[in-house]
């Protein structure tokens, strides 16, 4: 588990638990299948496959799939939700069509759940 | 089953409700209940109206509350402005959200689905004139 804030330049993917605040203003920021997270996010691009509670901020969009759960204030240029989705809170998307560079192609920096016992 | 179109230069106001599905092209203001059925909302469709139906699909634009019983599927050029309930939701990229969202498990249909006997009091359905 990890408490506090989150900052960085380079993509992030968390499976485990996270509380505080993410800021990655130029990357993308993933949240895996077990990811939970409880954080004021601000990203590029925010991909939920796990549970998110708090305020998303993407620049460019998130994509909320099905597995996923988020409870919240999203506002947004663009957003995706896949069928199955669980979605509780505020909503502002404008469809706005932002043509962004390509993404990079690097590694994200990996959070992963911690096995305990 | 038939579908009730609602035409591009169809203007209408009031309140619509009826057990067959609905296309709706052109403009609606009051409200809307098809709590049996599906409403569709093509892309020139513009609806002013809280919103009940079974199932919705939106390429259009809605201004108002949605309850969705059913499915909700939110097109690439579908825009809502309002509070939206569904069990379930699918919005495409490109689709404009202005409102709170709550993904609820079926909710209990008591009022929301009435028990629809053969034979149905008067539907007071209001359907654009070409029968």
């Amino acid at each position: 588990m990890l408490t506090g804030k989150l900052a960085g330049q380079e993509d992030v993917f968390i499976d485990g638990t996270v509380e505080g605040a993410i800021e990655l203003p130029d990357s993308d920021l993933t949240i895996g299948p077990n990811g939970k997270v409880k954080a004021d996010i601000k990203a590029r691009k925010i991909t939920v496959f796990g549970r998110v509670t708090g305020k998303m901020f993407p620049a460019e969009r998130i994509e909320i799939l099905k597995t996923a759960t988020v409870r919240g204030t999203v506002k947004t240029p663009r957003i995706v939700v896949e069928e199955g989705a669980v979605v509780h809170g505020k909503i502002e998307s404008l469809g706005q069509d932002m043509s962004f560079p390509a993404a990079r192609q690097t590694k994200p920096l990996i959070i992963r759940q911690q096995s305990r016992g | 089953m038939s579908i009730a179109n609602i035409g591009e230069s169809i203007r209408f106001e009031g309140s619509l409700s009826g057990l067959e599905d609905v296309l709706v092209d052109g403009d609606v203001k009051g409200t809307i209940r098809l709590p049996e059925c599906s409403l569709t909302v093509g892309p020139t469709g513009r609806i002013h109206a809280d919103v009940e139906a079974r199932n919705l699909t939106v390429r259009g634009r809605i201004t108002g509350n949605i309850v969705c019983l059913e499915r909700m599927r939110l097109c690439n050029t579908g825009s809502i402005d309002g509070d939206v309930k569904t069990p379930r939701i699918h919005i495409e990229d490109g689709a404009v959200v202005r409102g709170r969202i709550e993904v609820a498990k079926a909710p209990p249909s008591s009022e929301a689905a009435p028990p629809t006997g053969t034979d149905f009091p008067s539907t007071k359905a209001a359907r654009s004139p070409d029968s």
